[in-house]
């Protein structure tokens, strides 16, 4: 965890507040598929008084068309744009969003031209944005709509999508903040992105910016068109459900947006002012994990000093109103001038087998612009893991994936010598896999067994789909439970026999089978081809009354190499229980103690 | 007299030539490449009329949105000449006899009459009612599967031999699971015309010939909803109410069954190799017409409806059924326009957009359209949505329990 110090400094008053001014940039009409006319939107806003800052931004799929008479919309709405703009008094925006769901919902602000979905894919938009040196957002990421495959990171279009929502929605209610927007955005920061947070209300009615309080705060000491852009470039802005209130969010000079650099510590300072809406909590997010502050009150300010152990460190502030509003700001990064990284380290394997060689994988970042070696190590408790070089074009992000054979919980991944990321594993002692793809879906069933067994420090992993060989593989035990004799798909009942060969490949090479006897007597033809596995076992075992009982080894122990277990049904459940000769054989085909 | 009755004619003459265009009001659904086709076209038509008649095409929210409005618009007295409403929202309308029988227009316009056999006779059948024909077909659709290619071949499957019968579908589930714990074999919603389907290609009914007898709860049902919920269970199937199209584009369902009218929009969205086929059956090999029809409400003036009468041929011609169908990949209305060359091509070119035509010809059936159908269908779907979101629950219960419900929502309308 990292080290916070909360030097809490609270004032009452005599708190000096920038200017800020709010904004809607997130909003469509019959352009494409909302209602009224950019003309309406812009002069409605405008009056409404409401808003600073509106944007329109149409889905790119809807601006092929042209208008009845012949112009392109985009182009009418970048006039319209230039024609309500009045520096110091309204900013309009011309914009268009690119929507692709399952890859996700890009708007994209004043360009003269736009790229159509049904002509490009992610990479292609990431590539157009670059081109075009444009200004972007990532728009309601998530599940709906698709989260840009998992916020991939690309450092050179990190310098045009400078934007989030953690906030989307035009309903009545002021809860646009929602925590999967919110997820997304640590996502985001932690995969590399520069992101700065934004609340719109992408209104398809003529409700502009008045559908509810949610407001994208821009932190300007005035309003015209080229702070407007300014701000967004350099994430000076905020995500706010309140419609008036003032956060500041700074570490010395800097502000909200800024990236610092080599500043192994530093004192981040919090303002907070709405007069008449206390708030109920503050928390200071990081790329290590909430805090919450301690604070109260309508106005404050807090000092919140913090280290910065790795090489790319981010925080951001989330504030929550006693009346339910949230307020999100963007954040301050503290990273290093070598601008090589590594981030979104993690095991392959959620749980890999301790004592094995295990998989991992991480995105190595060269954030310059020229080609550079980064000479990469892990640590862990007991030394040098692996230490390996990698060459990386400029402006690049790969994905590496490397064998560790170590016992070690806690790795630290250095980059240069710089440390670039925790990384804590979680080990399992074994893995066992319980068959459910022969009519035998017993997960909740055989929990006793399930729990035997991850008591032993092992991990029971259901069998989703088709049992192959590979599956059974990456594990030391499988569960095979007879089928239900009362399945209505019986044709699913029996393994194949090639099934049987593997299985029973499996068991000589040390992999530990235990057969779960079966629920109600089996009258279907497909038992045979379990008396057909126990054959090519060896273990002396004949199933009788459908399968209920066996004939065979005493208590079910198949002893030797090739051995393994045959269960009655009550005791996989637990109904009956198991002797101790039964968990000291699994005890000792597993090497456990 | 005489002199009189000129002086009337006189005045006729002179306020028909100042008279402003008849005006004809069609509420309608859709929204995207649908509107702006359904816009052009409209376009079109004032363009010829101008000065004669004026269409006003009014957007009035979703299928249900619009079946709520016009029922309070009835209940008003404010219906529009003409609204797009879906197939199994029209019966209270029905019913109420609130339609117009088109054939009243047909007899009394013999060179329309000589074409009505270009119509696809399923979807005149379709529109046919006690009281004559309705509805003229708009946005008419049959559902396909669609499959990602990719994927069946990394799981070792043939594309190009999908899978025919739901226990087909079932196995090849199973095998593509295996690609990895995201990837699911089969989605699903609660799309109420493809709960129709599944219970039907199951065995099952769902309601009486005459709308009286509730027919769902049976073995098949039980069956298909089993079938259904197991699929769930063990993770090789998805189920959702929301976010279906981001997992149909994601890359990572195999196979998904949507209405035909999907195909376009998947292929320019989806990034895989995109392969569909007829929906599979089970006991049955039967499939929902689905989309929706236009319909013109008997109560407007009779001017107007005349000149809704025009629009509706002009709607449902050859050359803009071509062209709806080009635009959206809905069916044409008129076989001349499925022989059409453009139509032609299309097919030529990538055959699937034939399959839902092959589709219409062998196995496609009205959905049920009764009167308290919309909320039986509510139901219905609460029903089906309990035992997917929650595959530990009884489906036999759920069923019979339905079954009751809904049968006491039939007996107080009838």
């Amino acid at each position: 965890m990292k080290r916070v110090f909360v030097a809490l400094f609270i004032s009452i008053s005599l708190i000096v507040y920038g200017a800020v001014f709010f904004g809607n940039i997130h909003a469509h009409t019959s352009y494409s598929d909302g209602r009224g006319t950019p003309d309406q939107a812009f002069r409605y806003t405008r009056d409404s008084g409401v808003v600073d800052i509106q944007a329109i931004t149409e889905h790119c799929h809807d601006l092929v068309y042209p208008l009845p008479d012949g112009s392109m919309k985009l182009d009418v709405i970048r006039n319209l744009a230039r024609e309500y703009t009045q520096e110091g008094k309204f900013i309009a925006i011309s914009g268009y969003e690119w929507t692709l769901t399952s890859r996700g919902h890009i708007t994209i602000y004043n360009t003269d031209d736009f790229l159509d979905r049904s002509s490009s894919d992610l990479l292609d938009i990431y590539a157009w944005i670059v081109e075009k040196k444009a200004t972007a957002q990532f728009c309601h990421p998530g599940r709906t709509y698709g989260d840009f495959f998992d916020f991939l990171y690309f450092p050179e279009v990190d310098l045009y999508i400078n934007t989030i929502e953690v906030g989307n929605g035009a309903g009545k209610s002021n809860n646009v903040i929602k925590p999967e927007y919110l997820e997304r955005y640590q996502r985001a920061l932690n995969r590399g992105w520069h992101v700065g947070a934004s609340a719109n209300q992408d209104n398809h009615y003529e409700n502009w910016a008045t559908a509810n309080d949610a407001r994208t705060v821009f932190v300007i000491d005035e309003l015209t068109t080229q702070k407007v852009y300014e701000a967004l470039k350099t994430r000076n802005i905020y995500a706010s459900e309140d419609r008036n209130a003032f956060i500041s969010f700074s570490a010395g000079q800097s502000k909200m947006g800024d990236i610092l650099y080599d500043q192994p510590t530093a004192t981040l300072k919090i303002e907070y002012s709405d007069p008449g809406d206390p708030v109920a909590s503050v928390w200071l997010y990081s790329n290590e994990g909430p805090l919450v502050l301690d604070v109260e009150g309508d106005s404050w300010t807090i000092d919140v000093d913090v280290e910065n152990p790795l090489s790319y460190n981010w925080y951001f502030v989330k504030i929550d109103q006693k009346d339910g509003n949230e307020i999100v700001s963007s954040p301050i990064w503290f990273q290093s001038s070598s601008e090589k990284y590594i981030l979104n380290a993690r095991s392959v394997d959620a749980r890999p087998i301790f004592g094995l060689p295990f998989e991992i994988a991480f995105d190595l970042i060269n954030s310059r612009k020229s080609e550079e070696r980064l000479n990469v190590t892990i640590m862990g408790e007991c030394g040098t893991v692996m230490e390996k070089e990698y060459v990386l074009p400029p402006m690049s992000c790969v994905e590496i994936r490397e064998t560790l054979d170590c016992t070690s919980q806690d790795l630290v991944f250095c980059v240069d010598g710089e440390s670039a990321f925790r990384l804590k594993i979680d080990f399992t002692k074994f893995v066992a896999h319980l068959d459910t793809s022969h009519e035998n879906y017993y997960v909740s069933e055989l929990q006793y067994l399930t729990e035997l067994l991850s008591n032993l420090g092992g991990d029971v992993r259901p069998v989703i789909g088709e049992l192959t060989e590979a599956t059974m593989n990456r594990g030391q035990v499988l569960i095979l439970p007879l089928p239900d004799q009362d399945t209505f798909m019986k044709d699913f009942m029996a393994i194949s026999e090639k099934q049987i060969a593997f299985i029973k490949n499996y068991v000589e090479s040390g992999g530990l089978l235990i057969v779960v006897l079966a629920r109600k007597a089996i009258m279907h033809d497909s038992l045979s081809t379990y008396e057909r596995l126990f054959e090519e076992l060896s273990w002396g075992v004949s199933l009788e009354d459908g399968g209920l009982s066996f004939e065979g080894p005493s208590g079910g122990i198949a002893s030797g190499v090739s051995g393994g277990l045959v269960l009655k049904w009550n005791q996989a459940i637990g109904k009956e229980p198991l002797d101790e000769e039964i968990v000291q054989f699994i005890k000792s085909r597993l090497n456990i103690d | 007299m005489r002199k009189t009755l000129l002086a009337i004619f006189f005045i006729a003459a002179v306020a028909l030539a100042f008279a402003a265009p008849v005006k004809v009001t069609m509420w309608y659904a859709q929204t995207g490449i649908y509107s702006q086709t359904l816009l052009d076209i409209v376009a079109d038509f004032n363009k010829l009329q101008e000065g004669k008649i004026e269409v006003e095409a009014v957007y009035t929210g979703s299928y249900q949105d619009t079946m709520q409005k016009l029922l309070a618009a009835l209940v008003a007295g404010d219906v529009p000449t003409l609204a797009q409403i879906e197939q199994a929202r029209i019966g209270q309308f029905v019913d109420g006899g609130a339609f117009q029988d088109l054939n009243e227009f047909i007899k009394n316009d013999p060179e329309f009459a000589a074409t009505l056999d270009d119509f696809w006779p399923r979807f005149i059948a379709a529109n046919t009612y006690e009281q004559g024909l309705l509805g003229f077909p708009l946005n008419c659709s049959t559902p396909l599967m669609y499959i990602n290619r990719d994927l069946f071949r990394q799981a070792g499957l043939d594309p190009d031999n999908p899978p025919k019968t739901w226990t087909e579908v079932y196995a090849a589930s199973k095998q593509i699971k295996t690609l990895g714990p995201d990837i699911y074999g089969y989605r699903f919603g609660i799309d109420d015309w493809l709960l129709e389907a599944y219970i039907w290609q199951f065995g099952g009914q769902i309601i009486s010939e005459d709308g009286r007898k509730m027919l769902i709860y049976s073995p098949e049902t039980v069956n298909a909803w089993n079938f259904f919920q197991k699929g769930v269970r063990e993770g090789i199937f998805i189920f959702g109410t929301t976010g279906g199209n981001e997992l149909d584009l994601s890359g990572r369902i195999a196979m998904v069954v949507r209405s035909t009218g999907s195909l376009g929009y998947l292929k320019q969205n989806a990034k895989f190799d995109l392969g569909a086929t007829i929906m599979p059956m089970q006991e049955k090999q039967v499939v929902p017409i689905g989309g929706a029809n236009v319909f013109m409400f008997s109560s407007r003036p009779k001017a107007e409806k005349e000149a809704a009468w025009e629009f509706l041929k002009f709607l449902t011609s050859t050359e803009n059924t071509a062209k709806w169908s080009l635009a959206t990949g809905y069916m044409t209305s008129r076989i001349s326009a499925f022989e059409s060359p453009e139509i032609q091509k299309i097919m030529t070119d990538d055959p699937r957009f034939a399959l839902t035509y092959q589709q219409l010809r062998d196995s496609a059936v009205r959905r049920p359209w009764y009167g308290p159908y919309p909320e039986v269908h509510a139901m219905i779907t609460s029903a089906w949505e309990s035992v997917m979101s929650d595959p530990t629950k009884d489906v036999d219960a759920v069923l019979k329990q339905l079954h009751k419900d809904a049968q006491r929502v039939l007996d107080d309308y009838y």
